[in-house]
C-alpha cells in the first residue's frame, strides 16, 4: 500500500491544494473513473473545510494532515485535525428540501454529502481532535461480507 | 434591586463596514502582505469601538486574509494577488446583486456554467443567493453545465429548490416568464 502525505496550515487558501493533491493521488489507480475521483474531491473538501474551521474558531495554529492510503481496490483518505472534536451525531442536519425553511439553511450540507459520496465515511472524536477517514472504491471491488 | 443587563452584539452592519474597509485595504495594497494589525490601531482609525474590530477579523481569518502573527496579533497573509481579486470579484458580484434587490423585485440568473468545482460551502452561498432574491420577491434561475454540479444538485435534492438550466438564454428565458416553476419553461435537459 502507498501512502501520500500532506500538511497544510489551517486556512482555506490551502484547500485547493488538499484537493488537488488527493485527486492526483487517487488518478494514479487508472479504475478509478472520474466520477469517482469527484466524488472524493468533494468528500475531502468538506473534511477539511470543517477541520479549517474548527481551528478558526480556536485561533489555534495547529496544522492539518491528510493521508491517502493507495490500496489495490481502493483510496482511504484521512483528515485529521487537533482542533478539540466535535460529535458528529450531534449536528443538526438541513431540513428536506421541500421544508418551509430550508433556505435559511446554508450549512450543514457538509457532513450529508461526505457520507453520501465516499464507500466509506467514519468521523472520529480522537484525543484532541477530529480524525474523518474516507474510502472509495475501485468498480470491480467485491466488499467481503461479514462471517 | 440588581437589574441584568444582556451585553450587545456590535451591530451586524458596523462589522460588516470594518470587514469591507478592511477587505479593500487589502486588496488595494495600502495594507500589504506581512504587515501587523492590532485591534487597538484600527479602532483608532476607523474611529469604532474594538469590538466590531475583533469580529470583523475573525472573519478575514476565516476567509484566510489575515492570519497569526508570531508572538501576539494578526498580521495580513501574504497571499497570491489573484486569490485576493477573485474574493473581491465575488464580493463585488454579491454587492452589485445587494444593488439591484434595493431596486425592485430582480430577476436574476446566476451562470455557473464555467464552474468546474463545487462543495457544501459553495453551494451555501447559492442557497442564500436564492434565499435573498426570494426574500425581495425577485426570481433566480441558475446555469449549470459541469455534470460535478448538476450531480451534487441533484443528491442535496438542491434540484427541487433551484430552477436549473443548461444554458444563459434558456435561464433568461425562464427568469422572463417569472416565478412559474412549471415544467414547461424548464430546459429539457433538467427536466
Amino acid at each position: 500500500m502507498a501512502e501520500v502525505q500532506l500538511e497544510i496550515p489551517a486556512r482555506v487558501d490551502y484547500l485547493v491544494l488538499a484537493r488537488q493533491v488527493v485527486a492526483a493521488a487517487a488518478a494514479i489507480e487508472p479504475r478509478f473513473r472520474d466520477e469517482r475521483i469527484d466524488d472524493l474531491r468533494v468528500a475531502v473538501s468538506e473534511a477539511t473545510t470543517n477541520a479549517i474551521e474548527a481551528h478558526a474558531d480556536l485561533s489555534s495554529d495547529e496544522r492539518i494532515l491528510i493521508r491517502c492510503n493507495l490500496g489495490d481496490d481502493h483510496i482511504e483518505v484521512q483528515v485529521l485535525d487537533s482542533a478539540g472534536g466535535f460529535d458528529p451525531d450531534e449536528v443538526v442536519a438541513a431540513p428536506d428540501a421541500e421544508a418551509a425553511d430550508r433556505l435559511e439553511w446554508e450549512r450543514g450540507l457538509g457532513l450529508p454529502l461526505m457520507r453520501t459520496l465516499a464507500d466509506e465515511t467514519d468521523i472520529r472524536f480522537t484525543d484532541g481532535g477530529t480524525a474523518v477517514r474516507l474510502v472509495v472504491y475501485t468498480p470491480h471491488h467485491v466488499r467481503s461480507e461479514p462471517s | 434591586m440588581t437589574a441584568h443587563l444582556v451585553k450587545l452584539q456590535p451591530a451586524p452592519d458596523l462589522v460588516d463596514q470594518v470587514y469591507r474597509a478592511l477587505l479593500d485595504a487589502i486588496s488595494s495594497g495600502s495594507l500589504a502582505p506581512g504587515d501587523r494589525l492590532t485591534q487597538e490601531d484600527i479602532a483608532e482609525r476607523l474611529a469604532v469601538s474594538r469590538q466590531p474590530v475583533l469580529q470583523a477579523l475573525r472573519l478575514l481569518k476565516r476567509d484566510g486574509l489575515v492570519q497569526d502573527a508570531p508572538g501576539r496579533g494578526l498580521l495580513v497573509t501574504p497571499l497570491d494577488p489573484a486569490w485576493i481579486a477573485q474574493i473581491y470579484e465575488v464580493r463585488g458580484a454579491l454587492d452589485a446583486l445587494a444593488a439591484r434587490l434595493a431596486a425592485g423585485p430582480p430577476r436574476v440568473v446566476l451562470d455557473l456554467g464555467s464552474v468546474h468545482f463545487i462543495d457544501s460551502t459553495g453551494l451555501g452561498i447559492v442557497l442564500g443567493a436564492l434565499r435573498r432574491v426570494r426574500v425581495a420577491g425577485g426570481v433566480l434561475r441558475v446555469v449549470v453545465v459541469e455534470p460535478q454540479l448538476t450531480d451534487l444538485f441533484t443528491l442535496l435534492e438542491l434540484d427541487t429548490i433551484f430552477e436549473l438550466h443548461a444554458s444563459v438564454d434558456a435561464a433568461t428565458s425562464a427568469a422572463l416568464v417569472g416565478d412559474s416553476a412549471s415544467a414547461a419553461d424548464r430546459d429539457p435537459r433538467h427536466g
